[in-house]
């Protein structure tokens, strides 16, 4: 199934646009987009890595809530159940992290490519060249006049540097025009496969919390008994545990600007640093995740 | 929930046979939240995808289970397994459909994937021919020195 991806005419415009750059602005946009790309990849592995837990520890939560109501051939059945089911969720947690894997693998090509040494080396190995032929000539054919002077010999050199630094700007335009369309469905997978898992995640977190505030928060202080000593903790553990599922809200809205970015970029009018932001909300998620598990913990703790 | 772990679980009815998922079951699933004095899930539009419907059973399990262990003790014993086999349900249901929605998406990221491969395999042939242009140059020089190297030797 194809999914929905429009290589729109800005786009098109975009890499002629790109096109038109000079070698050294061409290699470093290419530079650029390929570091993002490939970290941005990295961030999701760490997220699908962050939902794992959660999501296991949410299904036993339920086993545990529901099995007093349960004869003990049905816990069987169920406990098997949820066992299959979770097993078909992980392995498919697994794929995704190797689908993001095989969408880093381009990013890092793609890097080898714009920063390939190789104009560096052509220009060396051209200067080398030309000395080879001027002694050649000298030895051979034991003339005197030399055929490159050590001068011409340098500017032999830095000439093949540039030849060839062309050659690989031209080579890394050709490759972005040829896979605009694909790397651009790719990123519109990545959102939502980030839009997938934060939105699993916040389900387990709004629940955790909810249990929190009704428990620790409420309960205690609307009962007609002494507020134990720990709920003034209590309370600020999930004040602050609220922030933390705001968050995760958050960085799906930002998620879905990517593919409007990722147009933008191939514009040109569109430098990384706005898909830099992007990553670091990916990151704020798994940081979420982190704090709220320590948040989680922290309440334990003081139980 | 002290009540409901000292009752006998032999006595219990197995489950019924569990409704279509695209029913969503949602009428009986609100008659028990009204029993039980709890929020009613809002009318919700008919579905139109497995995300919607994801959705809606999320905020629905959601709503259930928005209750402290007070409420849920101060329940009869048929309310509370009424409350924990429906929870049960809308539980299992979710879990069927998060691995439907994964499922799809790596479905159709395996459609593209050869794709992909290509364009990888393709970056990687330039860059193999941008490293080759250096080397036939490298050999060129090295041929010609080794070439002079030996005439100068026969000298």
């Amino acid at each position: 199934m194809r999914y929905r991806y429009t290589a729109s005419a800005g786009a098109l415009a975009g890499i002629l646009m790109l096109g038109a750059c000079a070698p050294t602005a061409t290699l470093k946009r290419g530079h650029d987009l390929a570091v993002a790309g490939t970290a941005y990849s990295e961030s999701i592995v760490a997220l699908v890595d962050a939902t794992v837990d959660p999501t296991i520890d949410l299904d036993s939560d339920q086993l545990v809530r529901v099995r007093p109501i349960l004869s003990s051939a049905e816990r069987r059945v169920r406990l098997e159940g949820a066992n299959d089911q979770l097993k078909k969720e992980i392995a498919q947690f697994g794929q995704l992290k190797r689908n993001n894997q095989l969408i880093k693998a381009y990013f890092q090509q793609l890097q080898a490519l714009a920063d390939s040494d190789a104009p560096k080396n052509a220009g060396a190995a051209l200067k080398d060249l030309s000395a080879a032929i001027t002694s050649a000539n000298k030895t051979l054919r034991g003339s005197t006049h030399e055929v490159f002077t050590p001068a011409q010999q340098d500017y032999l050199g830095t000439l093949g540097e540039l030849v060839v630094k062309n050659v690989q700007a031209v080579e890394l335009r050709t490759a972005l025009e040829r896979d605009k369309g694909i790397i651009g469905e790719q990123l519109v997978w990545q959102q939502r496969v980030v839009e997938s898992l934060t939105k699993t995640l916040k389900r387990i977190y709004e629940i955790k919390d909810d249990s929190m505030k009704n428990n620790e928060v409420f309960a205690p202080y609307v009962r007609n008994e002494g507020l134990p000593g720990s709920w003034k903790e209590d309370r600020k553990v999930w004040l602050k545990a609220s922030f933390h599922i705001e968050a995760l809200g958050q960085t799906t809205d930002a998620a879905q600007q990517l593919q409007a970015l990722w147009l933008q970029f191939l514009r040109g009018d569109q430098d990384l640093a706005s898909l830099d932001s992007l990553l670091d909300d990916i990151q704020a998620i798994t940081s979420a995740v982190a704090g709220f598990d320590q948040a989680e913990r922290a309440r334990k703790g003081t139980q | 929930m002290k009540k409901a772990r000292t009752r006998k679980t032999t006595d219990v009815a197995p489950p019924a046979p569990r409704t279509p998922l695209t029913d969503l079951h949602l009428a009986p699933h609100r008659v028990v939240m009204d029993r039980l004095g709890l929020a009613t899930p809002t009318a919700t539009p008919a579905p139109s995808s497995v995300t919607e419907l994801l959705q809606t059973l999320r905020a629905t399990y959601r709503q259930l289970l928005d209750v402290s262990d007070d409420d849920i003790k101060a329940m009869n014993d048929a309310d509370r397994t009424a409350w924990l086999r429906f929870g049960d349900e809308l539980f299992q249901d979710i879990r069927v459909l998060e691995i439907n929605e994964l499922e799809q998406l790596n479905a159709e990221f395996a459609a593209r994937l050869p794709e992909l491969e290509g364009a990888t395999a393709q970056l990687s042939k330039s860059f193999a021919t941008l490293n080759n242009v250096v080397a036939a140059v490298k050999a060129a020089a090295q041929f010609l020195k080794i070439v002079t190297d030996i005439v100068s030797l026969l000298r």
